[in-house]
């Protein structure tokens, strides 16, 4: 009996420690509008370069980007502030549904760059990156010539900033890419039922429902391509190791994620104002992401306003290139960084 | 701020009165390691002596307050404070075995404190917001299995286990449970108490 209590004991510790890792770099709250959304800074805050992480989901939470090779490869040479957005994550206040619109949140990236400039200093040199939902709301945010003053230069990555475009593309990727896997005889049944899905769907009028089927099955089908690399054990995160609180976080971040929805941003479609972002842009996809198409991507390369702008293509990977490639695609944002200082 | 003045005058007045001390380890979300401590006071005693063919069966049940305090350290994100009180039902196997069974209905006052500089910007200025974080109300059940595994009076500790669901509300413009493991040790300052 004493051995079991003893063995319960070591085991709670163990989990309930967390990761020394962790004990690093600097914790910023902001409060804004009825919120505390931290910041959490990690890296080489020497170097003076500061790489903003816009967080996917909605719903999702900034610390769970920072597992794996790519950001160890990043963090020796920049410094990454991975932000939980209002109502996500660890960000905790009682704002309400109502309150959730793109303008406060957008509002609340405008505080988060003063809080910045504000600890680290005006010379700062400043870069935003979003990916999936993160490619919207930073998209979102470079409409904006004064906003896109504050930084150095835009990494969109497999970005959402076109919905009703990516819901289409989605379901030509399903057909095209789908059918070819069924002719070679790959998961048949698995495949069989999205091409299935795709072929009933009405792509002049997809419903929010499709919507989200649509979504679900972008990330079945990224599992079901073969020639995919995934990430290594090395880059295994363990859930305990993050200090978002899973249950609360993955709670709220769902109920913030409804807000957002019920406030239209299924409807955002920025492909035909791409030609406002006039600052040097990096963009990174996976060729097989089914949930945002790389067609997105090739959009944002001819659309956006700048000659400064490259679309890197990852072959072997899908919505999440860092977990396959993660060494090369740390090495193209850095490499565009130290391209773009002041 | 007046529900938490409320239950630290309930929990002061319970303290002088306990006659055993509730301290265990928590563990909050599975994820964020606390400790909490209590003192119950009994509200209501019998026992009930029945004679079965193994030999004579002795049950306690009681009702007891039990105020409590609780912190847990959520890693470089925020420091939690919770005071309470749940009324318990206790069953108490005395003998043969020495088993207790409880069942806990509570509410609570959580305080959270933001690990980290908080700061706000009015007018472009940025100034630090001091003590930031958050303030829930938490109804709370539980459940406790515990064992006194010397039979014999004096017997300073016993050993329990607790699973402990919160609601903590207002969150995010929701109500969010959470849930607590408590692993603990009851110390019996005196010698004819159980709770």
């Amino acid at each position: 009996m004493r051995n079991y209590i003893l063995s319960i004991t070591v085991l709670l510790m163990a989990v309930g420690c967390g990761d020394v890792d962790i004990k690093q770099g600097d914790v910023l709250y902001l409060r804004h509008k009825g919120a505390d959304m931290p910041a959490y800074v990690y890296g080489n805050m020497a170097s003076n370069k500061f790489m903003i992480l816009l967080h996917g989901g909605p719903g999702g939470n900034g610390l769970e980007y920072r597992g794996g090779r790519y950001v160890e490869d990043l963090e020796k040479d920049i410094a990454v502030v991975y932000w939980d957005q209002r109502g996500q994550g660890n960000s905790r206040g009682n704002n309400y549904p109502e309150d959730l619109t793109m303008d406060l949140l957008l509002d609340d990236l405008d505080q988060l760059v003063t809080l910045l400039k504000n600890q680290y200093g005006k010379d700062i040199n400043l870069f935003l990156y979003g990916h999936s939902w993160g490619g919207t709301y930073g998209t979102k945010y470079m409409m904006s010539e004064k906003r896109q003053a504050q930084f150095n230069g835009w990494i969109e990555s497999n970005g959402a900033h076109d919905i009703p475009r990516l819901n289409i593309e989605a379901i030509k990727m399903f057909q095209t890419i789908g059918q070819a896997e069924l002719d070679k005889g790959n998961n048949v049944s698995d495949w069989k039922e999205i091409v299935d899905f795709a072929n009933g769907v009405d792509t002049l009028n997809i419903s929010e429902d499709e919507g989200g089927q649509i979504n679900q099955y972008g990330h079945k089908a990224g599992e079901l391509i073969g020639e995919l690399k995934t990430a290594g054990d090395d880059e295994f995160r363990m859930p305990f190791r993050n200090p978002v609180d899973m249950v609360s976080g993955s709670l709220t971040g769902s109920i913030t994620a409804n807000g957002l929805v019920e406030s239209g941003i299924e409807d955002i479609a920025l492909t035909d104002s791409l030609y406002k972002i006039k600052l040097p842009t990096l963009l990174l996809w996976g060729k097989y992401d089914f949930v945002v198409p790389p067609q997105l991507g090739y959009d944002a390369e001819k659309l956006i306003g700048t000659t400064d702008k490259e679309l890197v293509m990852y072959e072997f990977s899908d919505h999440s290139p860092m977990n396959g490639e993660g060494m090369a695609y740390a090495a193209d944002i850095l490499r565009f960084i130290n391209d773009h200082l002041k | 701020m007046k529900y938490f003045t409320t239950l630290l005058c309930c929990c002061l007045v319970s303290i002088s009165w306990a006659q055993t001390y509730r301290i265990s380890y928590v563990n909050h979300n599975f994820s964020h390691p606390g400790i909490s401590i209590a003192k119950p006071q009994v509200l209501t005693y019998k026992t009930i002596t029945k004679n079965k063919k193994k030999g004579e069966k002795v049950i306690g049940k009681q009702n007891i307050l039990l105020p409590q305090f609780t912190y847990y350290n959520q890693i470089r994100t925020q420091n939690n404070f919770s005071l309470g009180c749940e009324i318990v039902r206790q069953r108490h196997r005395m003998k043969p075995a020495n088993w207790q069974f409880e069942t806990g209905l509570g509410i609570h006052y959580v305080r959270s404190f933001n690990a980290g500089k908080t700061f706000k910007i009015e007018d472009g200025e940025v100034m630090r917001v001091r003590f930031a974080g958050q303030n829930y109300f938490a109804p709370s059940l539980s459940y406790s299995v515990g064992r006194d595994f010397l039979k014999k009076r004096p017997n300073p500790i016993s050993v329990y286990l607790k699973p402990q669901a919160f609601f903590l509300m207002p969150y995010n413009q929701s109500v969010v449970p959470s849930f607590n493991l408590q692993f603990g040790i009851r110390l019996h300052l005196k010698q004819q108490s159980n709770a």
